[in-house]
């Protein structure tokens, strides 16, 4: 090969679609077999026997699931994802400021996260088997062990409703200033940071502590480099691969597992979006969370890829 | 969570209560002149991302109070006791017995954009709702209309399919927003106190004060923000927090946590809105009436009140109208819980074995605990219940109105006529319990038509006895939902129903 660089794209590019198809055809079918249809959900108690026909006409949900699939599939394929069942504007409309916000709040909270847990995972590795590396795990692992919605509405008793200094509820108005946002966004961003903080700290101490176990550490041991100079220059490099691998995971998984949190803050996120679209059986809707959710994590999975081959040149030759 | 996001047309009541509340202290709303300036947020639950600003798609908590805020109805109603007082109309009157209700408008009404609202623009609005394709929640009080005239720019005559004298109460509904003529694309226009500046359907209502509204000595605040707030606890911080100011439909269970607080006054909110259990008196077991008659008596209604409830809920006699209606059966006498009589007749109705009692957090929060406190009260009555938890998805398509016994909930209505003709009449495609009964019909036909107002009251009592004897519903108890105020407002004047019915954006300003 000789651009391995590029079979891996395409590669990856394959692999991604061939993953995005499946978990169309699973939303779909798993839409489907939940009790009830969009044509019930809107109209609830009104539900008469002649306005549920009426309605489910006007859906098209009296076709056959694989030709409502096909029409999908082939309207998406041209750019079209439909019309929402419940607010009859275009999918896309309805999507973008919500992808929009989740992202906001997603990277805000990898902004801080993300140095915040490498730097106290270079710290810990620093202070191998020291008080402050078992504090530092200590504290991390209990957060992480808290569940979110438990330590966000901690966070709303002690900062909200005690305190006052952060709003509750994290809705933006759309006079919002850049500060308003901040201080909007403030508690739901600490719940996240809570939540994805440990991981990334762990494995930055173990990724470092395991290059520091290699010879060529040994040898710069011997000449008498100073262990910062070590674990900054020798080992950080070489670790940072499986660093920048977690970073990228974790900002997927910090993009699709905002829903809880959304939900606690009355955020409006992807999150909310869906688990609405959901309880609506607004199945256009549904599906392209679904889609946009899988997509935002093969792309970050291939960004994971992508970066740790670039910045470790062994892995860019082919193997022999 | 999750399912609680979308609020139903008729859980929607649920949340309403209590007659015996009071508004604010006298000291607090009527001692000072009203303050302008302010920003106004207010937190209510039932928002979707599928809302949007067409009347006829109102069906939530949220979207109502949004109603009040920016639209103007001809009648409205105000306090505890749902009276009714001039909105867009100024004033009504009947003639030949209650078949023609004649509307004078208010002359000096405008729109946001300025155009003056006319006979037409409330012709257009009213017609709207029964339109092909319409699932507008009033299009069963404009069905009953056979036609709309003008007579002049401020003055509309209606023509009833037959004599209503709850027609104008029924004009409050809170879908029954009037927009300019011709409106198909709605942006919010409407001649109400504010007008929209943002409005972001599941998000945020932003407004500001409209200039032109008809109303003199209201509207004081600058601003009126609605949030979504459509989780229980959200809603508890919101106001703890002071986040907002107006927190409708709160949890009964927090009540003594906000009673604590110095900065909160606690509404009690009076409504005709319930929940119950239905038994469906087309099918076995409770086309036995014997069987019926046991479980109305093997439920305790006070313990009700108690525990699901907080206390604060009027006591239910197995009718949809609450003890303080005007319209209450107070002759019929109030079903008890007495477990003997409960059991005889059990025994009685040779009925045996355990009966299956189908309940959804799709009928409120508190749906799961009242269905378990109603088992444990008929275990001591000998009859076996097995309560099953289901799904709030498809609730209302697959167990309401199907299966033989489950949990059911109505919202508020304008009319105590409404509720009773929707959720009992023979021909109401929305029959809760398939009760069918001429006389039932009959005596709501004179209820709300006959020209004498004593025989119509006579009437609705006739109705309620027979619904208590013969019903297959079980009302135990009407909610007091507890609401919200800060103690920087003042003018809120609790309603029937959320956010002081609705119009609490108008009505008060910051002391």
């Amino acid at each position: 090969m000789r651009h391995p660089l590029l079979s891996f794209v395409i590669q990856r590019a394959g692999s991604g679609l061939i993953s995005l198809v499946v978990v169309s055809v699973l939303v779909f079918v798993g839409t489907a077999m939940l009790p009830g249809d969009a044509a019930q959900a809107i109209l609830g108690q009104d539900a008469t026997p002649q306005a549920l026909s009426e309605l489910r006409q006007e859906l098209g949900l009296n076709d056959p699931l694989f030709l409502r699939y096909w029409n999908w599939v082939a309207g998406a394929l041209q750019g079209d994802m439909g019309m929402s069942f419940s607010s009859k504007r275009p999918v896309v409309e309805v999507l973008i400021p919500r992808l929009t916000n989740s992202m906001i709040l997603a990277l805000s909270a990898a902004a801080i996260a993300l140095p915040l847990a490498i730097g106290l995972g270079i710290i810990a590795a620093l202070n191998r088997e020291s008080l402050l590396d078992r504090m530092i795990s200590m504290v991390s692992m209990w957060l992480v062990s808290i569940p979110a919605f438990l330590s966000g509405y901690i966070l709303i008793n002690i900062f909200s409703t005690r305190l006052g200094w952060f709003p509750g509820l994290a809705i933006i108005r759309s006079s919002a200033t850049l500060a308003d946002w901040a201080n909007a966004l403030a508690l739901p961003v600490a719940t996240l940071v809570f939540i994805t903080i440990a991981h990334t700290m762990r494995l930055t101490r173990t990724a470092i502590l395991s290059v520091m176990a290699s010879d060529y550490i040994l040898m710069a041991e011997i000449k008498g480099l100073s262990p910062r100079r070590i674990v900054l220059k020798h080992a950080l490099p070489n670790a940072l691969s499986p660093i920048l691998s977690i970073s990228m995971l974790t900002i997927a998984s910090l993009m699709v597992g905002v829903v809880v949190v959304e939900a606690v803050f009355s955020y409006t996120g992807m999150g909310k979006l869906m688990v609405d679209a959901v309880a609506y059986r607004d199945l256009p809707l549904v599906q392209a969370c679904g889609v946009c959710f899988s997509l935002v994590f093969i792309l970050f999975n291939f960004a994971a890829d992508f970066l740790s081959i670039l910045v470790n040149p062994r892995l860019r030759e082919p193997k022999a | 969570m999750s399912h609680s996001m979308k609020f139903k047309r008729r859980t929607f009541l649920g949340a309403v209560g209590a007659a015996t509340a009071i508004g604010l202290a006298p000291r607090t709303s009527f001692a000072q002149v009203p303050k302008s300036g302010g920003d106004l947020v207010v937190a209510i639950n039932g928002a979707s991302t599928g809302d949007s600003l067409d009347p006829r798609t109102f069906n939530s908590p949220f979207m109502a109070v949004l109603g009040g805020t920016i639209y103007s109805t001809l009648v409205e109603t105000t306090g505890p006791r749902a009276e009714l007082q001039p909105g867009l109309a100024l004033d009504w009157e009947e003639a030949q017995d209650g078949l023609v209700w004649t509307f004078n408008l208010a002359p000096n009404a405008k729109f946001h954009n300025g155009k003056p609202v006319t006979s037409a623009d409330v012709i257009y609005s009213l017609m709207y709702h029964v339109a092909e394709g319409s699932r507008s929640t009033s299009r069963a009080i404009i069905k009953a209309v056979d036609k709309v005239e003008a007579d002049g720019d401020h003055r509309i005559v209606v023509t009833l399919k037959a004599p209503n004298f709850y027609f104008p109460a029924s004009l409050s509904n809170f879908s029954l927003g009037i927009v300019p003529e011709g409106t198909t694309e709605f942006t919010g226009i409407g001649s109400g106190p504010y007008r929209v500046t943002n409005f972001v359907p599941g998000e945020i209502l932003e407004t500001e004060r409209f200039d032109d509204y008809f109303k003199t000595g209201k509207a004081h605040v600058n601003t009126v923000t609605i949030l979504a707030a459509n989780d229980p606890s959200a809603r508890i911080s919101a106001i703890q927090s002071g986040q907002a100011h107006i927190v409708g439909n709160l949890d009964a269970r927090a009540v003594p946590l906000l009673q604590a607080l110095p900065t909160v006054n606690l509404q009690f909110q009076s409504g005709t809105g319930f929940g119950g259990f239905n038994m469906m008196l087309d099918r076995a077991p409770f086309d036995n009436a014997l069987l019926r008659q046991a479980m109305k008596h093997a439920i305790d209604r006070e313990d009700f009140i108690q525990r699901i409830y907080g206390g604060h809920a009027r006591l239910g006699n197995d009718t949809p109208v609450p003890p303080d209606a005007v319209e209450y059966a107070a002759d019929v006498v109030q079903i008890a819980y007495d477990p003997d009589r409960a059991r005889d007749l059990f025994k009685q109705s040779g009925h045996s074995g355990p009966i299956v009692l189908q309940t959804s957090s799709a009928t409120g929060a508190a749906a799961v605990d009242a269905a378990t406190l109603f088992k444990e009260h008929a275990s001591r009555a000998g009859i076996e219940i097995e309560v099953k938890r289901e799904p709030a998805d498809g609730y209302w398509g697959n167990i309401w109105a199907q299966s033989p016994f489950h949990a059911t909930v109505w919202g508020a209505r304008p009319t105590v006529d409404l509720i009773m003709t929707l959720a009992y009449s023979s021909s109401s495609p929305v029959n809760d319990t398939a009760f069918k009964d001429p006389d039932f019909d009959a005596a709501l036909q004179v209820a709300r038509g006959a020209p004498d107002a004593e025989e119509r009251l006579q009437a609705s009592h006739l109705a309620q006895r027979i619904l208590n004897e013969n019903g297959g519903a079980i009302i135990p108890a009407f909610q007091n939902t507890p609401e919200g105020v800060s103690t920087q407002l003042a003018g809120y004047v609790t309603g029937t129903q959320a956010v002081g019915s609705f119009r609490a954006a108008e009505n008060v300003w910051f002391v």
